[in-house]
């Protein structure tokens, strides 16, 4: 369930982020809520419904963005594992690491995508964009808590202890009927 | 019994995930460095483009509300402009009308009707690529409208990019200023052939072509039409700096697009006449 909420929550966050987001002028840049979903979830979900989703987000990436298939489902794999490993190791899912947290997988998502486009197309001398990744940076540092706010809401409507939505909650038995 | 239980478990949740891992890895070993959709993944493109679609058609409608209240203001003004404006369009309208007709006629007669460009489909814009690292584009034509990959995108401008792929209803176009694109280029004045490549960012990069070739900022770059994708003699752009180094065979030509990459909304296909050929066969049979 949550596997699938979060799958059509990453895929209407795509959309938004390919159609309406576009029309902001080009040195705003495009605000990337759909990352901010990725690194989320990679943080949040448990590590087979995590790597599934993960998965097949960079498996719809992959239709939407470049010309090589594959390099996207590849590296949020990368990404979760790396974030995955961290968790256990350092206390990276506290609030005042969220940040630099999206920040650093932002840059470390970057330099997977580039080196895996530069080693399947050598021929083609890919520049890299400072400029471009400082302000997509900026943005993401901006946009981060919010979403996280926005997604720990999505993340309560889904679990059944805690949803508002009636349907969700789980059913207690009536103890004094047994 | 408990520990024979529990070994039998375990051996259902290693081979649970064994079988979800190799699938995995048979999954992206198959997909690595394909160029391809396969069919789930065109019916994605064909879903998740709708969406796209619809949500260009929103933003048409928020910035038409908008532009239409701006509009309201000054609007006599601007209306009394309008109207003289229109007359001298209709006049220029005429002259036109005139021109294109006698074009026509002189084109029938001089026989050329085989070099006239095939017939063009336009499209709009439907998605952007979200990377920083790609410039590709989506578009609400595919492959049940006779589009097919590698047929060239252009605007009245000039030559924006080529069909990556298509579902029935849309398509990916690879931007011409995307590194991965290459095409057969001439500088007009001369015949200089180059291949052009796009820089990543909103320009070009003219490769290949010789220390001693005359070529100056300003020159016209044209599509050379060698290699059957986009026609002979499509606008480029322009020559915006030449630097001639000491070392190596090659000029480093820098080119300004004809096309303002930013500003993309409509474009048009040029189709091969083969493919809607088959399309009318297809609707023939139909």
């Amino acid at each position: 369930m949550p596997v699938i909420s979060y799958f059509f929550l990453g895929v209407f966050l795509l959309v938004v982020q390919t159609s309406l987001l576009t029309i902001l002028p080009d040195w705003i840049g495009t605000p990337d809520p759909f990352f901010v979903l990725i690194v989320f979830t990679a943080m949040r979900l448990e590590l087979v419904h995590g790597a599934l989703l993960l998965l097949l987000l960079g498996l719809v990436m992959d239709i939407f963005s470049g010309i090589f298939l594959g390099i996207y489902p590849i590296t949020y794999l990368l990404l979760f594992f790396v974030l995955h490993g961290l968790a256990k190791k350092l206390a990276i899912q506290e609030v005042v690491h969220r940040i630099p947290l999206v920040l650093a997988s932002f840059l470390f998502a970057n330099s997977l995508l580039y080196s895996f486009a530069t080693f399947l197309a050598p021929e083609n001398e890919l520049p890299w964009y400072w400029k471009d990744i400082l302000l997509q940076t900026l943005l993401l540092g901006l946009i981060t808590m919010p979403m996280f706010n926005v997604f720990e809401a999505f993340d309560t409507l889904l679990s059944p202890k805690k949803s508002g939505l009636f349907f969700l909650r789980p059913k207690h038995k009536n103890t004094f009927r047994d | 019994m408990r520990k024979k239980n529990k070994k039998s478990r375990q051996i259902k949740i290693f081979f649970l995930f064994g079988s979800i891992l190799t699938f995995i890895l048979i999954l992206i070993a198959s997909t690595v460095g394909r160029q391809e959709l396969n069919g789930p993944q065109r019916l994605a493109l064909d879903l998740i483009g709708k969406g796209q679609y619809v949500m260009i058609r929103l933003t048409g409608g928020i910035t038409g509300i908008w532009t239409n209240y701006v509009g309201l203001l000054h609007v006599r003004d601007e209306n009394t402009r309008l109207r003289e404006e229109l007359d001298s369009f209709k006049a220029t309208n005429i002259k036109y009308r005139e021109a294109v007709a006698t074009n026509v006629r002189l084109s029938k007669l001089l026989q050329l009707k085989d070099s006239l460009p095939p017939p063009t489909l336009t499209a709009q814009i439907v998605g952007r690529d979200p990377s920083l690292w790609f410039r590709t584009i989506i578009i609400d034509r595919g492959s049940s409208e006779g589009v097919e990959k590698g047929m060239p995108v252009v605007t009245v401008e000039g030559v924006v990019g080529q069909i990556l792929d298509t579902s029935p209803n849309y398509s990916k176009v690879l931007l011409a200023n995307d590194p991965n694109s290459a095409i057969d280029v001439l500088v007009q004045k001369n015949r200089v052939q180059g291949i052009l490549k796009g820089n990543g960012s909103s320009g070009f990069n003219l490769l290949y072509v010789l220390k001693n070739a005359d070529v100056e900022k300003g020159d016209a770059i044209v599509t050379s039409g060698l290699g059957d994708i986009f026609p002979k003699g499509l606008p480029v752009g322009k020559v915006s700096e030449v630097t001639k180094s000491k070392r190596g065979m090659f000029q480093k030509i820098d080119i300004e697009p004809a096309v303002d990459f930013s500003q993309l909304e409509y474009l048009i296909i040029i189709m091969h006449e083969s493919s809607l050929a088959a399309q009318d066969l297809g609707q023939q049979h139909h």
